[in-house]
């Protein structure tokens, strides 16, 4: 075998080597190598288990108007989607996204500071995607609620559990 | 007996590069999320990683996810995939496979928080398909195969295993629940599993029983290998349906010439 067939042979069989060990293995030892996967070359294939996301993020909103006082809040509306989601469907990302983000700030908001949090990824993309939305000419200032909503009772009645409570801010002009 | 390697390999990067195409494809149809104030805003994602805002690499990834960046890297896509689909192997496949798998990578990191497992499968179908036709001798070649085979068993298994050891799972609450929610679920489909959980208890001991039949379908050979491509292929198609999640099929489906490869090699091994 030639050394660039037997190097890609190695590497291949490396790279399934810690696949494995990345879901049966110890967390530990892999914490950074998943830290800086930002390509998702070391997946971990827990799809939907065994905690399932049995749960909808959804945001609300309010508005602080000059006034003083807070109007009622509202639900940030789902992105639309095709006629044919199982064949053209990108608002998945949308829904993955907001997902993911709203976890991270869930659990980030119980080992960091207020102040560091305003500066979190997951933070400054929610509030970009919830300032997006058209204000009135009172509004002074928006802040944003992560709720989440599950739906278990064959009644279809929902559970809602708030989950995160931004701070004020003022929207861009 | 499985079928040859050359036609197993053909298959699996066409089922990916669909795949691939198709994520590209979508990703033009969220300008409005990609752009600013979104919610994969570049400008802000980009700062949760070092690498992605500082020095000469961030200035080119600011470049190239620009919109017209954006734009370039879709129709880049597109094209390599549609060389890729183009009957008789009019062109070499390996240049475009590279193409394939550096835009994909690229789409994959400019996601950020939105890629799912149906990404990840994508990007290890599509290395090895590049390591396929890399390799210049059989060994290697078999090796690519059962790379993507031996990936694809393990994420059956792995999701199966982690199921099957969720109370919530076996029970079939997990199931009607998931379906019940607005981002993977189908209205009409959560209201009758939460309505007849005895449904749902079987449905999710169905999933469960497919995900983790992989490696014995494997270890059975190649007539049981073909079984599992079936069942799969039926559990993706309702994923698709119910769940939205339409690369999924493409992603997963690509692993099964790799996996029907495997099963080929035990049934040699086994004198079968």
């Amino acid at each position: 075998m030639r050394t660039a067939d037997s190097l890609l042979v190695v590497a291949l069989g490396v790279w399934f080597v810690v696949t494995l060990l990345a879901q049966f293995g110890p967390e530990r030892p892999l914490r950074r190598l998943r830290i800086a996967d930002r390509l998702g070359l070391l997946p971990r294939w827990a799809v939907f288990g065994p905690r399932p996301i049995d749960a909808d993020r959804v945001m609300l909103y309010r508005d602080v108007e000059v006034t003083g006082g807070c109007t009622p809040w509202r639900e940030l509306p789902d992105p639309p989607r095709g006629r044919v989601p199982w064949l053209w469907n990108p608002t998945k990302r949308v829904e993955s996204a907001t997902i993911a983000l709203s976890d991270s700030l869930s659990v980030a908001v119980h080992r960091l500071p207020a102040q560091q949090m305003l500066v979190q990824v997951p933070y400054l993309l929610l509030l970009g995607r919830v300032s997006r939305v058209a204000a009135g000419p009172a509004t002074r200032r928006r802040q944003f609620l992560i709720a989440q909503v599950r739906v278990r009772n064959p009644q279809g009645r929902p559970e809602v559990e708030p989950t995160f409570l931004s701070a004020y801010h003022r929207l861009p002009s | 007996m499985s079928p040859p390697p050359e036609s197993l390999a053909s298959a699996m990067v066409l089922m990916a590069g669909v795949g691939a195409g198709l994520v590209a494809l979508e990703l033009s149809g969220l300008r409005a999320q990609l752009g600013v104030g979104g919610i994969l805003d570049w400008g802000i994602l980009r700062t949760g990683l070092r690498s992605t805002s500082c020095g000469a690499p961030g200035r080119a990834l600011q470049v190239v996810y620009g919109a017209a960046g954006m734009s370039w890297l879709v129709a880049g896509q597109v094209l390599a995939v549609a060389v890729l689909l183009l009957p008789g192997a009019a062109f070499e496949p390996l240049p475009w496979l590279v193409v394939v798998l550096t835009v994909h990578l690229l789409l994959v990191l400019r996601l950020g928080h939105g890629i799912d497992a149906g990404d990840r499968m994508l990007t290890l179908v599509l290395v090895g398909g590049v390591a396929y036709y890399l390799a210049s001798g059989p060994l290697a070649r078999d090796v690519a195969l059962w790379f993507v085979g031996a990936q694809g068993m393990l994420a059956y298994t792995a999701a199966g295993w982690t199921k099957l050891v969720s109370a919530r799972w076996r029970s079939g609450d997990a199931l009607s629940s998931i379906l019940s929610t607005r981002a993977f679920g189908h209205p009409r489909v959560g209201s009758a599993l939460r309505a007849h959980p005895c449904v749902s208890r079987g449905l999710s001991w169905v999933v469960i029983a497919v995900e983790c039949s992989a490696p014995i379908a494997v270890l059975g050979g190649v007539r049981t290998t073909l079984l599992f491509v079936g069942a799969g292929l039926l559990l993706h198609l309702g994923i698709a349906v119910v769940m939205r999640l339409n690369h999924f099929v493409w992603a997963f489906a690509a692993t099964y010439p790799g996996m029907l490869h495997l099963a080929g090699a035990v049934d040699g091994l086994l004198g079968r």
